[in-house]
C-alpha cells in the first residue's frame, strides 16, 4: 500500500460513516413520524361499541359536538354532589350531541353516555335519581320501572325562558352496565316559535336511546383497554 | 397570561431574528442558512402536529402507562428533528449545525404552542 493513499481510505471511512449516520438519523425519523401519525385513535375504534344516538337517528340532524371521553357528569346538577375523575376500570364516559336546524331554531339533543364496571353501582347511583319524583326541580312526565326494557324517566319543563321553546326535557335511563343522559332542546333566534321540539320526537328518540343500550356490549374496548370486567 | 405575553414576546424576536443571524454567521452562506431556517420551521410545526396529536388522542382516561405516554410525546418532538438533521447533512451542513436543529425545534414547537393559545386565553 502506497503512503499516500491512507488519507484517501480514511476518507471512504469516514464517508461511509457520515452516510451511515444520515442513514440512521432517517430511519429513526421516519420511524418516529409513521408511530405518531399511524396510531389510530382509541375513540374511533370504540365508537361503534357505545350507544349513542346518530344522525340516522334523528331524520336530518348532524353531530353538533363529535364524540369525546367525558368524565364530568355528575349524579345530578347539584353542587354538594363531589365529583372526581373517572378510573377506567370503574367508569368510562361519553359525550355527544346531535342538532337540527330549522329556518328559526337549532334544536339539540345532547347524549351522555357512562358506562359501569359493576351494574349494581349503576343501579344504585341512578335508582336515587329515579325515586326522587322530580329531577332538579323538573316535573317527571313519565317514568318506567319495570325490568322488560331500561329503568327510565322524562322530566320536562314548560317554561324553559325567552330563547328556549318548550318542551325542554331530560331523559335518564340505564340498563345494565350503561347509563345515559340526554338533554333535549330548542333555542330560537327570536323568533316567537309556534312548533315544538315535538314531543313525538323525545318520544322516539328515547325509545331509540332503549334499544341501543340495551343492545351494547358488557364492556366497549379493545386490545390492551379491556378490563374483563 | 401576562406571563405568557411576555414569554411570546421574548421567544419570538429570539426565533426570528437571533436564530437566523446566528446561524448565518456559523454557515456563511445564505442557501444554506435558508435551508436550515426551513428546516426548523417545517420540523418544528411537525414536531407540533405530533405532540398535539398524540396529546388529544391517548390522553386519560385511557389507561396508557405514563412512561409510554411520554416516550410517544418524545418521538412526536423528535422525530422531525432527526429527518431535518438527515436533510441538512445530506445536502452539506456541518453535523454540529445541523444537529443546532434539536434544542432549536423544541423551542420552536413550544412557541407555535405558545402562540396556539394566545386566542384560546383572549376568548
Amino acid at each position: 500500500m502506497k503512503p499516500s493513499s491512507l488519507p484517501l481510505r480514511a476518507n471512504e471511512r469516514n464517508l461511509s460513516r457520515d452516510q451511515m449516520g444520515i442513514l440512521l438519523a432517517l430511519i429513526i425519523g421516519i420511524a418516529g413520524q409513521l408511530i405518531v401519525f399511524l396510531i389510530p385513535d382509541p375513540l374511533d375504534i370504540l365508537a361503534p361499541q357505545i350507544p349513542m344516538l346518530m344522525p340516522r337517528d334523528w331524520q336530518g340532524s348532524y353531530i353538533g359536538t363529535e364524540l369525546f371521553f367525558t368524565d364530568n357528569w355528575r349524579a345530578s346538577y347539584n353542587a354538594d354532589t363531589p365529583w372526581s375523575p373517572f378510573v377506567w376500570s370503574e367508569k368510562r364516559g361519553f359525550y355527544q350531541s346531535l342538532y337540527l336546524t330549522g329556518d328559526h331554531f337549532l334544536s339539540s339533543v345532547d347524549q351522555t353516555i357512562v358506562w359501569y364496571a359493576d351494574p349494581i353501582e349503576n343501579a344504585n347511583v341512578w335508582k336515587k335519581e329515579l325515586d326522587a319524583g322530580a329531577y332538579n326541580s323538573w316535573p317527571i312526565l313519565e317514568s318506567h320501572m319495570g325490568s322488560d326494557k331500561p329503568a327510565s324517566f322524562l322530566a320536562c319543563i314548560s317554561d324553559p325562558g325567552p330563547m328556549t321553546s318548550p318542551p325542554q326535557c331530560w331523559y335518564l335511563a340505564y340498563w345494565e352496565h350503561w347509563f345515559t343522559a340526554i338533554f333535549f332542546y330548542r333555542q330560537s333566534n327570536g323568533e316567537t316559535l309556534t312548533e315544538d321540539l315535538l314531543l313525538q320526537d323525545i318520544r322516539q328518540l328515547t325509545a331509540r336511546a332503549d334499544e341501543l343500550i340495551m343492545s351494547a356490549p358488557d364492556e366497549p374496548c379493545f386490545g390492551f383497554l379491556c378490563t374483563g370486567k | 397570561m401576562a406571563m405568557i405575553l411576555l414569554l411570546l414576546t421574548l421567544l419570538v424576536p429570539l426565533l426570528l431574528l437571533l436564530v437566523p443571524a446566528g446561524i448565518y454567521r456559523t454557515l456563511r452562506s445564505w442557501s444554506q442558512t435558508m435551508n436550515w431556517e426551513a428546516s426548523l420551521l417545517v420540523a418544528s410545526v411537525v414536531a407540533f402536529l405530533g405532540y398535539i396529536r398524540i396529546d388529544e388522542i391517548l390522553d386519560p382516561p385511557i389507561p396508557l402507562p405514563a412512561y409510554l405516554f411520554w416516550a410517544l410525546k418524545l418521538i412526536a418532538l423528535i422525530s422531525p428533528s432527526c429527518i431535518a438533521v438527515a436533510w441538512l447533512r445530506w445536502t452539506g451542513v456541518q453535523w454540529a449545525t445541523a444537529l443546532l436543529l434539536f434544542p432549536h425545534v423544541l423551542v420552536g414547537a413550544f412557541t407555535i404552542w405558545l402562540i396556539s393559545q394566545v386566542p384560546l386565553m383572549m376568548g
